[in-house]
């Protein structure tokens, strides 16, 4: 079975890569070295794969189809979306595999996300692992929620959804979150 | 509604000028084009005239009282390269005049 390693929270607001001078000395070492700081700690953890909750800035979605949740399935991520951040493009490793099992599992709960296998990760997801410099260690899974443009999920779905993922992460057999690309394969 | 966005529900007038702002920073052709001869990449689009216009003109705070998401204007002023001072004084010329804040 897989083990939950560590749980975090952090900012992405991409004025930290575009605007780091924004702020003053103190300030900036305060914010930019916990990020250090927790790249350490997951490092430490030594995850197989992360699980990145965080929203789509109308970037990959539009008002053409907008889902309320999405989960990433693809074995890799371009990043970012946006030719105005100030980081240099990359692809990021994905979990595949953690995708599809999450994805099952939330069906089976009765939730019904779609699903993506060519996101390009946008500001969102990728400013917390540029800062932490843990972008090119951990496969990620993306688990995208519509925060940026209504109609919105309701918070109490939300919760609903992410109390649903507690049984199937504990459950997940180890060798599905095994299943990552890194970019030296 | 929150103060965050004028609409529940986007309003083909917003979807328009979504669209203008979603296509010019996500296709470099478009954006080539669009800074090329603004009102050219307009003409055709199903908008007001003083819609398109608040979009050739930058004005932040009249396409975020049309209902464009305020994340697609972020974008577009950091895409555009739109000063900081002349994003905020936008809106904050519009401010009162808001449906909801």
């Amino acid at each position: 079975m897989a083990d939950i390693v560590g749980i975090y929270a952090a900012s992405h607001t991409p004025v930290m890569l575009n605007f780091p001078e924004l702020v003053g000395d103190a300030d900036r070492d305060a914010v930019y070295g916990g990020f250090v700081e927790l790249g350490a700690r997951i490092k430490a953890a030594d995850p197989q794969a992360m699980v990145v909750i965080s929203d789509d800035h109308r970037l990959n979605f539009f008002l053409d189809n907008f889902p309320a949740f999405c989960i990433g399935t693809a074995s890799r991520y371009g990043s970012p979306v946006e030719h105005w951040l100030k980081v240099e493009k990359r692809m990021i490793p994905g979990n595949s595999g953690i995708g599809a099992y999450l994805l099952d599992a939330a069906f089976k709960a009765g939730f019904d996300p779609a699903f993506s296998m060519n996101l390009t990760l946008d500001h969102g997801t990728l400013t917390p692992l540029e800062l932490t410099r843990v972008d090119h260690a951990v496969a990620v899974v993306p688990l995208l929620v519509n925060c940026v443009q209504p109609p919105l999920p309701t918070m109490q779905r939300c919760l609903e959804w992410g109390r649903s993922w507690a049984m199937p992460c504990a459950t997940m057999p180890g060798s599905i979150a095994s299943r990552s690309w890194r970019p030296a394969d | 509604m929150s103060g965050n966005w004028q609409h529940a529900m986007p309003t083909d007038d917003s979807y328009w000028m979504g669209r203008v702002l979603f296509d010019i920073h996500h296709k470099p052709a478009d954006l080539a084009r669009y800074l090329a001869d603004k009102d050219a990449y307009l003409a055709d689009l199903p908008l007001s005239d003083a819609l398109k216009a608040a979009i050739r003109d930058n004005d932040i705070g009249r396409m975020y009282q049309a209902g464009v998401n305020p994340y697609l204007l972020r974008a577009h002023s950091l895409g555009l390269r739109i000063p900081e001072a002349d994003f905020t004084r936008s809106l904050a010329a519009i401010a009162g005049e808001t449906a909801h804040g």
